[in-house]
């Protein structure tokens, strides 16, 4: 049986070409551009775990889902710049495009994919000419000039701020790591919509531009659920794309020590706003990542509670703070915890410094909690 | 009727001095001094005490009981990991907490 996937102009397989250039297809793996009718048009679709894209083309009405390769829809965006349109058929599981000079074939391939459904309430959408959205994107994503060593480069987290203000839209991207200067770039855009920030993948995000290139100055609408949304969609009038978000700053460091803890069979809970307890040596420990000079993950134990700020016992914290190098005691409230300032981003192992925290703390909170409850009455005798 | 010398075992012997150092750090060590605490057969001998002195051992004993109680009190119910991470803490200086966005796991 033929399946006839209609007549096709060089714009819209150019624009395939451009869509997909953003990921790396690996057809020996079966992977290809799946070819479906969504709402009687033809409609191009790749998708990888952190990107999903779908470009749309001309009006086309079959069944079914058909994995071109790539090479072919090459092919045939060269045979289109020759001739002006190709006609693409798919019979017994070969995809032909057939021009005025001649035709292209290949075999399907069978990893078809599923662009997703994009939540839609609960959005703040920003509507922007591609001209100044292009300029956001190039220059708000350049790299600093003159490092040719890419491991240079690779040291700064791959991620922009999308900023949705009063009015306009904004990409900052920073380069504190290699002591380069953060750039923002700023463009008048319609807001509706919560204002907020949306980070996303810095490299990915440039990719975009080159599919903004091939658009006619069209009106971009990009839509993201600041509060709670996983993914940020990106449209124009005959492509989107749906970009995943991007953890920030110290955050990105989370689902690390999460997947650390995991590795290390390490009972953990993590709450609501995303602190991490974890059980070490049968030791709760309090992990909150902070935003600063630096990503540092702040590791407590509550050592003891109920105390009261005695003489004897700031002294006898403050002898401890004195001796010890990296763990910290402090009171908090009406407790004594133990902590330790964990740079994230180090080649340290966490789980190790994390046992060095218990074992620092190692009765610790028996002494410190005598001194707080019964004050300078009682001295601390240490054995040797 | 003659008795036979006791001769304690090294580890006996340890124990002693362990329990002897205990006595002093619990500050009762003017009331059990060491020549009233003695190993025999039976194991070990606290010697004698006269009613005042017995009186005041139970004292000091209730004071140093309502210190350990005091410090028990104060810490030794380990919170459970849930409870920990209810109440908030304030960031240090010039640092901020960290805001964990939801974000799709990617494999």
């Amino acid at each position: 049986m033929m399946i006839n996937a209609g007549t096709i102009y060089e714009t819209e397989l150019e624009q395939v070409r451009r869509a997909v250039a953003i990921f790396n297809i690996t057809e020996v793996d079966g992977f290809g551009v799946t070819l479906a009718s969504v709402a009687g048009l033809r409609s191009w679709i790749v998708t990888s775990p952190k990107i999903e894209v779908m470009v749309t083309g001309s009006s086309a009405d079959f069944l079914g889902t058909f994995v071109i390769p790539l090479r072919l829809i090459k092919q045939a965006e060269i045979q289109c710049d020759l001739g002006e349109e190709v006609e693409l058929t798919i019979t017994d599981n070969i995809a032909r495009f057939t021009g005025e000079t001649g035709f292209s074939e290949m075999q399907l391939l069978d990893q078809d994919e599923e662009f997703s459904n994009f939540d839609t309430s609960n959005v703040t959408t920003a509507e922007i000419r591609s001209s100044q959205l292009g300029q956001l994107i190039f220059f708000g994503t350049e790299e600093p000039t003159g490092i040719r060593d890419r491991s240079v480069i690779e040291k700064v987290p791959p991620v922009s701020q999308i900023i949705f203000g009063a009015g306009s839209l904004e990409i900052i991207t920073s380069y504190r790591e290699i002591n380069a200067k953060s750039i923002r770039i700023n463009q008048d855009a319609v807001i509706c919509g919560k204002t907020g920030q949306f980070v996303v993948n810095r490299v990915i995000l440039r990719s975009v531009f080159d599919l903004l290139h091939s658009s006619e100055n069209e009106m971009i609408k990009i839509s993201a659920d600041i509060e709670s949304g996983t993914r940020m969609q990106i449209e124009g009038t005959s492509w989107k794309i749906l970009l995943n978000r991007e953890q920030f700053g110290a955050a990105r460091f989370h689902s690390q020590i999460v997947d650390i803890l995991d590795s290390a069979n390490i009972e953990h809970l993590v709450g609501a706003d995303g602190r991490i307890c974890a059980n070490i040596d049968e030791t709760n420990i309090e992990i909150q990542l902070l935003d600063g000079r630096l990503p540092i993950a702040r590791c407590t134990i509550e050592l003891v509670t109920g105390v009261e700020r005695s003489f004897d016992l700031l002294q006898e914290i403050e002898q401890q703070n004195e001796g010890r190098v990296c763990t910290k005691f402090f009171i908090r409230g009406n407790a004594i915890v133990a902590c330790l300032d964990f740079v994230c981003g180090q080649s340290l192992d966490l789980i190790d410094e994390l046992r060095a925290l218990v074992a620092d703390s190692d009765l610790l909170g028996e002494c410190l909690a005598s001194l707080g409850v019964i004050g300078d009455k009682l001295d601390l005798i240490f054995e040797s | 009727m003659a008795t036979e010398r006791y001769f304690p075992t090294p580890s006996e012997k340890a124990l002693r001095r362990r329990f002897l150092s205990a006595v002093k750090k619990c500050s009762l060590g003017n009331f059990i001094s060491a020549d009233k605490v003695l190993l025999s057969e039976y194991g070990l001998v606290i010697g004698e005490f006269d009613a005042s002195e017995l009186c005041e051992l139970t004292n000091q004993l209730e004071d140093v009981g309502q210190i350990y109680g005091a410090i028990i009190d104060a810490k030794l119910k380990e919170k459970p990991m849930s409870d920990l991470l209810v109440k908030s803490h304030p960031a240090p200086v010039d640092y901020r907490i960290a805001k964990i966005l939801p974000i799709r796991e990617t494999v």
